[in-house]
């Protein structure tokens, strides 16, 4: 299951990257969860922010190679 | 058996349509080879190989398997994944022949009955006719082998999906799963045909895709479902206009959502019927080895919902068709994939007629457009979001024609938040000052994009100058502040270096009002993550 770096401030979420989970990360201090994209959905949704960003992310097409 | 009823007569009971035969009756049987199960079909590829069985949300349920190994029966319960029940019997993504990569998640399968698999997911079978085999891994092991499924409770089934995995002659009928939301049967080579027994079922999602055999006509027990997915990529062939209203927009056109037909030519225009499919969302057609004749019909205003068009690795595709894509479809927030367009020997170019407010998602990898600068389209997208122009990763695709050499200038696109130029080792990567138009910008993904440790230095720099000129120092989600950087990936880790230095804050650095006399590449990073808030990935120290 892919994991997601997702920051937010006190009223939006700011941004959501994919990442490894197993990278350097400096500046973790800052503001930040990193999980997986549906639980991340659903906990925002629960602190009431909109999570249109997330769902965008969620439905974008799974890339091949 | 024969059901001669249609979807709207099926009587359900608490939601769920009867099963004919009592629960555990339903054998299915499927035929096999290699030393394990699942058994991986491509020769060791990096796509993934899987057998998924999900129950419906939140019901219990049990897979069984009979290996016909003298082992007996091996049952599995389904568990909790999310909000899913499922279980997942997965050899995971190796390209090398003789392991398999353990996966600790425990929604796949650890067999307890002692005759191994362990946490790798799978079953050894125990009686192979070398003995010297037995829990080794070899997917092409000749020995053939008939398999045999059941469940506790058939009738709360929601999904099954075969995924690359060795599967012989003929897939079993499924009919008597009257519940089956989802049926996914997908990169199975080894597949002749199917079974079955239906004349209508109630399947919402089907793929049946890169499967060992081809077809002229959708199988009669798919068009009489509430298809809202259906994936025929490599499997069915549609030669003409009236074909393709016959087969794919007659029967589906007020369910279908999703519509999936890669490496299926389409070398024609699509009947005027198209514009029929009124809730269509997606429409996917890569890698379509001839369709330089391709054609959307004249009319594609009904077409609203129509959000997202792959059609990367279709290159010939006529550029005015994509436009017309962009400028003639009524929907918004629309995601476009263009893989491999601008992989030309010349140069090639992409120019709207028209400032665009609907396209946000934008991939033009595997190009040198223009000779290495992005498409002039970007700067038309005015609600683009995020831009993703991936080259070729550790010089892995032939020629040199997978990778940008600069920036360009693609200044007007103001609403982006997310740029990915990963993979780009030839590539100008300093931060452009024209960027600073571009407020909205949080990510940066630039990984495996170093071919030396300067490069890698210079772009830390680069980054630092711009942030500190632009940004503010005082806290909050300002312009180039909250920024995630991305320069390193572990599973792609070639061209990429840890930038100079020790992590550390910098002489005379004063949080909210200096930012001191950084000396090395990492103690700018430093300020950057406490005075910026950034978020970086790096190479970790050796």
């Amino acid at each position: 299951m892919d994991t997601y770096l997702i920051r937010y401030d006190d009223q939006e979420i700011t941004s959501i990257m994919k990442i490894s989970k197993d990278i350097d990360l400096v500046g973790m201090h800052n503001k930040h969860i990193v999980t997986d994209l549906t639980d991340a959905i659903v906990t925002f949704m629960l602190r009431k922010y909109d999570v249109q960003i997330l769902i965008n992310e969620f439905e974008k097409p799974e890339e091949e190679f | 058996m024969v059901l001669q009823t249609t979807y709207n007569t099926i009587g359900t009971v608490g939601g769920f349509a009867p099963i004919i035969l009592p629960d555990g009756e339903i054998i299915l049987k499927l035929n096999t080879r290699g030393t394990c199960f699942p058994a991986r079909a491509d020769g060791y590829s990096t796509r993934s190989c899987f057998f998924q069985i999900r129950s419906f949300n939140n019901v219990d349920n049990k897979v069984l398997i009979d290996y016909s190994d003298g082992t007996g029966w091996h049952e599995y319960n389904l568990v909790q994944n999310g909000s899913r029940t499922e279980r997942i019997f997965r050899v995971n993504d190796s390209d090398d022949p003789a392991t398999i990569t353990p996966n600790s998640a425990d929604i796949y399968v650890r067999p307890n009955d002692g005759n191994g698999g362990e946490e790798f997911g799978i079953h050894f079978y125990q009686d192979l006719q070398d003995s010297a085999k037995i829990d080794t891994v070899d997917h092409y092991y000749e020995q053939e082998r008939e398999i045999y499924i059941k469940f506790e409770t058939p009738s709360k089934i929601q999904a099954i999906s075969f995924q690359n995995v060795v599967l012989l002659g003929i897939f079993p009928s499924l009919a008597r799963l009257r519940n089956l939301v989802i049926l996914e049967l997908e990169f199975l080579p080894n597949l002749s045909a199917f079974e079955n027994e239906a004349v209508n079922t109630l399947l919402k999602i089907v793929s049946l895709s890169f499967i060992g055999s081809t077809a002229t006509t959708v199988p009669i027990w798919i068009k009489n479902s509430p298809i809202t997915y259906l994936n025929l990529s490599s499997y069915i062939t549609l030669s003409d206009a009236n074909h393709f209203n016959t087969e794919i927009i007659q029967p589906f056109k007020t369910t279908l959502n999703i519509l999936s037909l890669n490496k299926c030519n389409l070398n024609y225009q699509l009947p005027e019927s198209f514009g029929e499919i009124v809730n269509l969302n997606t429409f996917s057609c890569k890698s379509m080895p001839a369709s330089e004749n391709f054609k959307f019909p004249t009319d594609l205003s009904s077409l609203t919902s129509f959000k997202s068009l792959n059609i990367s690795d279709s290159n010939n595709f006529p550029f005015s068709e994509v436009k017309r894509y962009i400028q003639e479809v009524p929907s918004t927030g629309k995601y476009l994939n263009i893989r491999t367009f601008g992989s030309t020997l010349t140069a090639v170019d992409l120019i709207l007629d028209t400032d665009d407010l609907s396209v946000t998602t934008f991939d033009a990898s595997y190009g040198r457009w223009n000779d290495g600068i992005p498409p002039s389209c970007i700067n038309q997208m005015k609600v683009l979001e995020t831009l993703v122009i991936y080259g070729s990763y550790n010089y892995s695709v032939y020629s040199g024609r997978f990778n940008l050499i600069s920036w360009g200038d693609f200044s007007d696109a103001t609403a982006l938040r997310e740029i990915n130029f990963r993979w780009q080792q030839k590539m100008d990567l300093t931060w452009p000052s024209w960027l600073v138009n571009l407020t909205s910008l949080k990510t940066f993904d630039c990984h495996a994009s170093f071919e030396t440790l300067q490069k890698m230095n210079d772009l830390v720099d680069s980054i630092y100058a711009f942030v500190t000129a632009n940004a503010a120092i005082t806290a909050g989600n300002t312009a180039f502040r909250t920024m995630n950087i991305l320069t390193y990936r572990s599973a792609s880790p070639a061209n990429s270096f840890r930038p100079s230095g020790i992590y550390q804050e910098p002489t005379e650095y004063i949080q909210g009002s200096a930012n001191g006399t950084p000396t090395t590449s990492l103690e700018k990073v430093w300020v950057l993550t406490h005075q910026y808030e950034h978020i970086w990935t790096l190479k970790p120290e050796q």
